[in-house]
């Protein structure tokens, strides 16, 4: 099966593109922001820097959300 | 109840300052755009699967899409965000108690039913504002690629959806008053969803349950009738109002 053969085949792919290009950007955006942070920072308030980063690649979106919210301290950058 | 409205703007800019309430607002925003997305990119992915399917002997007609698909990865997906929102702002009074920070506060003279109430008022707001920028969100993409005929009892649906949330946030509340610790917070939180959600496998007893507000697709299509469930709307209702009311008493015997 060749996706993207079948990729090609879409109907249209500027259908797509208005949902795509917002969802693409919050993820990466919120993935190189949590992976940014975590390697400027040497301390969290939860967990360890191997742990954040390997909830911020593999959980979407939600594992950025949870290092900001409960593994990145609060000090300035 | 001294010192409630300064507590609360301390609580809004506390969450403004550490940039949770951005963070909210995109992850609610995504929610809102994935349930569509999700249901627009069925077809496709069907059609990508088919031939898989069909070596094993499963032969896949035209999958067609709806506005109904769309509400109805939205409804599904909101359980995760009550779960992330639960999980962030469990710590939320049990970390002022355990680190002592609250201490100059209530020497100061703030009482702690404005403490219990502030939190209870910012963190229902938060997620209120929340919820509905999703359904807004999912509402617009929605409404952008089908026709919303196929769903006639959306608002009602949603508003039930949401009294039901509210209830598990004003629940989380309550906990925080009696436990230690924001894993306990989590965890008899967890236990008060999963024991009606567990209970309404028992058919005479589903339609008092407050789980039974979240069955939302039925309610959507207009296959069920909100009088249907009546007594758990009111129910639901009479727990916020009982978690409201609680709180200052207890929060009053939680030691520093």
């Amino acid at each position: 099966m060749n996706i993207l053969a079948e990729i090609n085949n879409f109907e249209d792919l500027k259908e797509y593109l208005p949902f795509l290009i917002p969802l693409a950007v919050i993820q990466l955006g919120f993935m190189i922001a949590a992976l940014v942070s975590i390697f400027k920072h040497h301390k969290y308030k939860t967990g360890n820097r191997v742990l954040w980063v390997i909830l911020s690649l593999c959980l979407s979106i939600i594992g950025p959300v949870l290092y900001f919210a409960l593994g990145k301290t609060d000090e300035e950058d | 109840m001294s010192g409630f409205s300064p507590f609360l703007k301390k609580e809004f800019f506390e969450l403004y300052r550490r940039r949770r309430l951005l963070l909210f607002s995109i992850l609610f925003v995504f929610f809102g755009i994935l349930a569509p997305a999700s249901a627009k990119l069925t077809p496709a992915l069907f059609k990508l699967m088919s031939e898989d399917f069909r070596q094993q002997g499963i032969t896949i007609g035209e999958v067609t899409v709806s506005a109904y698909n769309s509400w109805e990865q939205f409804f599904g997906n909101l359980s995760l965000q009550l779960i992330v929102f639960v999980v962030v702002f469990s710590g939320s009074v049990t970390n002022e108690f355990e680190s002592s920070s609250i201490v100059p506060l209530l020497a100061k003279g703030l009482s702690r039913t404005s403490l219990i109430l502030s939190k209870l008022c910012c963190g229902l707001c938060v997620w209120t504002l929340g919820y509905w920028l999703s359904f807004s969100v999912c509402l617009g993409y929605t409404r952008y690629y089908w026709d919303s005929s196929t769903v006639p009892g959306l608002y009602k649906a949603a508003l039930l959806w949401w009294l039901f949330s509210a209830a598990v946030v004003c629940v989380m509340f309550l906990f925080s008053c009696v436990v230690r610790t924001s894993v306990q917070v989590m965890l008899c939180t967890g236990a008060a969803v999963i024991v009606p959600y567990l209970l309404s496998a028992v058919k005479p007893a589903k339609r008092f349950l407050p789980t039974s507000l979240i069955d939302a697709m039925p309610l959507c299509s207009n296959a069920k009738n909100v009088s249907e469930i009546a007594p758990a709307v009111i129910i639901t209702a009479v727990t916020v109002l009982a978690c409201i009311l609680l709180c200052p008493f207890l929060i009053r015997k939680k030691s520093v």
